[in-house]
């Protein structure tokens, strides 16, 4: 595809869709990717509207600076939201580390370098899943389940539990496709291909985890 | 792919500039959070964390997933279904307060 995105369009207007060029100047995979995640981006949304309109539906709401306030390794220490900013920020982190592993993959095609920042991408992954476990085993011996919960609003539980979950899923498998790709780059076989691009697709994932943070972190954490 | 040097430095910049912002403004919508509930009205405290949500999204869409740079086309075709979130958001939150209008819970 590069080659062909390359190509001078003979005539713009009639003829970019009419094969041997990439009208997106985009490679097939990648494309393919964002197609899933805007897909992806659905299910996500389904899960915050719903947890949008069952909130609705309530008299009152558990008060998240009430709610999440523990902190690990500090008993009876309450730092209300001091944990959770704690796992936005590692994501971030991670999704920074992501994005110049990427950039290295593309301009640079230095393997040492993507392999250096895509190892931190995936410490920064199990760090965000180890402290959503800790997270959870809190909550659960507060006394949080799927039906119940000492906070206030019943569903409140399991929509904590079902969107923390599927997007901690997510990180799940963002954590696996990073560390089989990472094997991939240490063995060189992106170089022999000569192309980074598999680093930029699961990058564009990776992101996208980040991205549906912000908004399960906004819903549940601060509205 | 291909760009001169000069390019890749200013790339590298606005990575970390984006990761600066980012963090700012999550630190700021959480000392907002920590601070400010009960002593502004909560709906402003809501459209204030929407909105700085709304720009965190946009620079890790922006930069870390570099759809600023792709194809205007590509840009369209991703972010027009977005708008069907925006109608079904809006229906199911009257749905959800007509929920509670009937007292079904």
């Amino acid at each position: 595809m590069a080659e062909a995105a390359t190509l001078p369009a003979p005539n713009v207007k009639e003829n970019i869709w009419n094969g041997g060029f990439s009208p997106f100047k985009v490679s097939w995979g990648k494309l393919m990717m964002w197609y899933f995640l805007v897909g992806d981006s659905f299910s996500f949304a389904s899960f915050l509207i719903t947890y949008g309109a069952l909130r609705f539906s309530y008299d009152s709401w558990p008060q998240p600076t009430k709610v999440f306030e523990a902190m690990p390794f500090l008993e009876g220490v309450k730092v209300p939201l001091g944990f959770v900013s704690f796992m936005t920020f590692t994501l971030i982190a991670s999704s920074v580390t992501m994005v110049l592993a990427v950039h290295y993959g593309n301009h640079e095609k230095n393997r040492k370098k993507v392999a250096k920042w895509m190892f931190w991408t995936i410490i920064g992954g199990i760090i965000f899943l180890s402290s959503q476990a800790w997270e959870w085993t809190h909550l659960i011996t507060e006394g949080m389940t799927m039906s119940g919960n000492p906070f206030g609003a019943s569903a409140f539980g399991w929509l904590f539990f079902t969107i923390t979950g599927f997007h901690g899923f997510h990180v799940f498998t963002g954590v696996v496709i990073n560390c089989s790709v990472l094997s991939k780059v240490v063995k060189g076989d992106y170089d022999r291909k000569g192309s980074y691009e598999m680093i930029e697709k699961c990058g564009l994932y990776w992101h996208f985890v980040d991205l549906v943070w912000v908004f399960v972190f906004m819903a549940f954490y601060l509205l | 792919m291909a760009q001169e040097k000069g390019h890749d430095f200013d790339m590298v910049k606005e990575i970390w500039k984006t990761f600066r912002i980012l963090s700012v403004v999550t630190v700021v919508e959480v000392a907002a959070a920590v601070l400010l509930t009960g002593h502004l009205p909560q709906m402003v405290l809501n459209v204030f964390y929407i909105l700085m949500s709304l720009t965190k999204a946009f620079y890790i869409v922006a930069v870390f997933m570099h759809l600023k740079f792709e194809m205007k086309y590509l840009i369209i075709t991703i972010l027009i279904p977005m708008c069907f979130l925006i109608y079904a958001l809006l229906t199911l939150l009257a749905e959800g307060a007509s929920w509670h209008s009937m007292k079904v819970y």
